[in-house]
């Protein structure tokens, strides 16, 4: 009796454990679990929402971007770390700079690590494709800091933020970027300029 | 020993596959929960206050987009839901119990008004294959003057009830 109390209780554990780990919904998760498209870094999965979607896919979703839309209306893509490879932190400064991509609407939003926005009253969060100005070189860019720059620049605060993410939704994206995005979306870059304390 | 290896095999396997099934419709509860908490009821429209850092009911809010929301119920009926026009991106989407996105319409395939009616299952309306669910509204209004402006067009024009039987 007490080695099928063992049994079921070890299988019981073992598949609880297992379908959270596969399903993103334990704390130590890796971000950006799924990597099904991958372009510069920024990575999605073309299923967010769909009825197609596998069953791991509608899990880490429900967790991590509940009431996320079809392909056919949005595209989401994720990104958590710079250009240089480090993990994207409160502590440093970013340049976020990219050009103007094929989509009727487009934005880049900073969240927690808890999947929200940072807790900060700077009601600096996202830049969008309403307020992004493009420069002389085609490009728009935004500050990612703690503090405002001051400086003119568009800034998205991370104050609070700890270790964050980025999130960048397009609405009612081309075609194009739709089936071949590694080669039709434009993705941001994400300069590293540098940090404060412990840096890496 | 190898019936309590097969013995662990099948119910981790079968705990494991009820698991993932389950998470997203714990996810949808919780998310119906939160905005029940918020004085929400079924079946009525709610328009949820322009994002910010205290938003925390769904995980992922954009500040750029003013959402409207309505908890759908179909156990009496077919629902229906009227996102009023607006002059800027604005989308009326459908998420069954299990989080699939069944349809979404938005403003640069209907002009004016989006009205749709849901049905549980059937071609009398939107099929949503559950009988509880969500519809969101989503405005881009990613400014103080746009938000204001799509604030009262929704107030204005937004609706979700039961259907008209006839």
């Amino acid at each position: 009796m007490i080695r099928w109390l063992v049994t079921l209780s070890l299988a019981i554990f073992a598949g609880l454990g297992s379908a959270l780990f596969m399903s993103g919904w334990l704390a130590f998760n890796p971000p950006g679990l799924f990597r099904t498209i991958e372009v510069n870094d920024w990575t999605s999965d073309p299923a967010i929402g769909s009825p197609a979607a596998g069953p791991y896919t509608r899990a880490y979703v429900a967790r991590r971007g509940l009431l996320g839309l079809r392909r056919e209306e949005a595209v989401y893509y994720l990104r958590v770390m710079d250009d240089d490879g480090h993990r994207l932190r409160e502590n440093c400064a970013y340049v976020l700079e990219g050009g103007m991509p094929d989509a009727r609407w487009w934005s880049v939003t900073l969240y927690a690590a808890d999947y929200y926005l940072a807790q900060n009253s700077d009601n600096a969060h996202s830049i969008d494709g309403t307020r992004a100005m493009a420069g002389e070189d085609g490009l728009w860019r935004a500050t990612i800091q703690a503090t405002d720059p001051g400086d003119g620049s568009f800034w998205i605060s991370s104050r609070n933020a700890g270790q964050f993410d980025l999130i960048y939704r397009l609405y009612n994206a081309s075609p194009a970027v739709l089936e071949t995005p590694e080669t039709a979306l434009v993705t941001p870059r994400i300069i590293r300029l540098g940090c404060t304390g412990a840096a890496l | 020993m190898i019936r309590y290896f097969l013995a662990f095999i099948l119910v981790a396997a079968g705990i494991h596959a009820a698991t993932v099934w389950y998470l997203p419709r714990l996810a949808m509860k919780t998310a119906m929960a939160r905005f029940e908490d918020t004085g929400m009821t079924a079946n009525t429209i709610a328009h949820v206050p322009p994002t910010d850092e205290t938003s925390r009911r769904v995980v992922r809010p954009s500040p750029d987009l003013l959402y409207s929301v309505c908890m759908l119920d179909l156990s009496d009926g077919p629902v229906h839901i009227r996102a009023a026009g607006w002059d800027g991106y604005m989308s009326l989407s459908l998420f069954a119990a299990n989080t699939d996105n069944i349809a979404a319409f938005n403003d640069s395939q209907i002009a004016g008004d989006i009205d749709v009616t849901i049905v549980q299952s059937g071609d009398a309306g939107v099929a949503l294959g559950s009988e509880r669910g969500i519809a969101l509204i989503r405005r881009l209004a990613a400014d103080d003057a746009a938000i204001a402006r799509a604030d009262t067009a929704r107030r204005e024009g937004d609706l979700c009830g039961e259907a008209d039987p006839s």
